[in-house]
């Protein structure tokens, strides 16, 4: 019945004002448009309630912010220069006051935070782990120090360095986890190739696929499994490593009491433990193990 | 518009002329306003996370896909139920000829019919009548022809007018 106003979409049309004047007069003589017309002039005049702009933009900046940094602190630093001006025979003592812009990301327990660089590299923070950098010169100085542990994956750029108690790793374009503790320090390559210059001064040099391990022990080198670290994907996975390890992982993704006897610390765990059930994660790696424990109403860990 | 989306103030202005379309665009999708606003602000965060790779002369079409991306993962496609805010006719006043289709009854039909089209007919509809966008503009927003929007449009006005006519018949 209505195929003539599908027909080049005449409908349509006429409702933009679309038409030629031969057009508009049929429509106009055979009145079928009419109750259409007048339902569209009422539903042209509804409206929505309007956005609050400012305030959703004020909120937006909010978590932009927050976002950005999870403890973000400016720091102003303050440098004096002394310059020695001789005007007209009087010596003058001029200071130079020089400002920086300090940026300081922190993670609590259990928090994983993706962050992403002022060139667009990318870095991921495991729990209680922290990151300082300069904001400025980003771009020509990429420089940064680490405590706790994180993945970077590096856009190419000028030399990217990552500073850390245990050693420095220096990178040009490429993806690696590095893993500090007090007990040592730990650099997996995964892409491309980094240089690692550890507080002892051993030069190593990792081309993916390759990582090294660094403790008191000595240097253990070895090839990671996968192709990225498998705490970005909720879980961790050890490998003949000590419970003392594993012990210390679990008290920094949960917040749990944990203190293991010393007769147990150099058990060794191979496994996957994963970070978001504290019950399955601990059945995990004490079941195998045969080490009877309670879980306690204050998240605290017993041992028999 | 010249320099880059990094810029804050540039990046705000961008926020100020597209927010309310968008959040509104959504809204058609989905009938739920507090959805909406999360994924509108949602979509402008991550156009931020991207502001070097965003080119401003089309950031507008930019983040209408970001947006249904977000939308696509984090909204199944449930029944929709749209409500707009409409002004008051006088009541029964039958010396308009078309006193039937502004009863309140009328109304609320009508808005039920607008919420039942598909929702590629009915997002172009509301985004051509409540935003008053052009029909080339819903195109490049939408990143579809112009003859398409003007099929998806005679589809809805086909329908609504169907509809209109059922519901007429009902009340003689």
């Amino acid at each position: 019945m209505s195929k003539h106003l599908e027909d080049k979409n005449l409908i349509a049309r006429w409702l933009n004002n679309d038409l030629t004047a031969e057009e508009k007069a049929v429509l106009e003589k055979s009145g079928e448009l009419d109750d259409l017309q007048a339902v569209m002039t009422d539903i042209d005049s509804w409206t929505l309630p309007p956005l609050d702009v400012e305030g959703s933009l004020a909120k937006l900046s909010q978590k932009r912010n927050r976002g950005q940094a999870k403890s973000r602190v400016l720091n102003v630093y303050w440098r004096y220069a002394a310059v020695l001006i001789v005007l007209m025979g009087i010596a003058v003592v001029a200071s130079i006051m020089l400002q920086t812009d300090q940026i300081i990301l922190a993670t609590k327990i259990g928090e994983q935070v993706e962050y992403e660089l002022p060139d667009g590299s990318l870095v991921v923070m495991s729990p209680l782990s922290e990151i300082t950098y300069q904001e400025d010169d980003w771009a020509s100085t990429r420089s940064l120090s680490l405590s706790g542990q994180a993945y970077f994956e590096v856009k190419k750029g000028s030399t990217f360095q990552v500073n850390t108690t245990k050693g420095s790793i220096t990178v040009l374009g490429t993806k690696f986890t590095v893993n500090t503790s007090d007990n040592g320090l730990k650099v997996e390559c995964y892409e491309g190739k980094v240089k690692l210059i550890t507080a002892t001064n051993e030069d190593y040099i990792l081309k993916a696929p390759s990582a090294v391990q660094v403790d008191a022990n000595g240097a253990n080198q070895y090839i990671p499994t996968g192709s990225e670290p498998s705490w970005l994907n909720g879980f961790s996975r050890y490998e003949n490593v000590n419970l003392s390890i594993v012990a210390d992982d679990i008290k920094k993704y949960y917040d749990v009491t944990l203190n293991l006897p010393t007769s147990y610390a150099s058990f060794k765990f191979s496994g996957r433990v994963t970070h978001d059930d504290l019950e399955l994660a601990l059945q995990s790696i004490f079941v195998p193990l045969e080490i009877s424990y309670t879980l306690g109403d204050q998240n605290n860990v017993v041992f028999e | 518009m010249e320099g880059s989306l990094c810029e804050e103030h540039i990046f705000e202005a961008v926020y100020r002329e597209n927010a309310q379309k968008l959040r509104n665009h959504l809204y058609y999708k989905c009938g739920d306003m507090s959805v909406s606003e999360d994924i509108m602000q949602e979509s402008f965060l991550r156009l931020w996370n991207k502001c070097k790779e965003a080119v401003l002369e089309s950031v507008g079409g930019y983040i209408y896909t970001i947006a249904n991306r977000l939308f696509i993962d984090q909204v199944r496609s449930k029944k929709v139920n749209l409500k707009f805010e409409k002004s008051q006719y006088a009541r029964d006043n039958h010396e308009d000829p078309h006193y039937l289709l502004r009863t309140e009854e009328f109304r609320d039909q009508l808005e039920k019919a607008i919420s039942d089209l598909p929702e590629g007919q009915r997002e172009a509809f509301l985004m051509n009548r409540i935003d008053k966008l052009t029909y080339k503009q819903i195109a490049e927003t939408l990143h579809i022809s112009e003859t398409a929007v003007e099929k998806r449009m005679t589809k809805a006005l086909l329908n609504l007018k169907t509809k209109v006519e059922e519901l007429k018949s009902y009340k003689i």
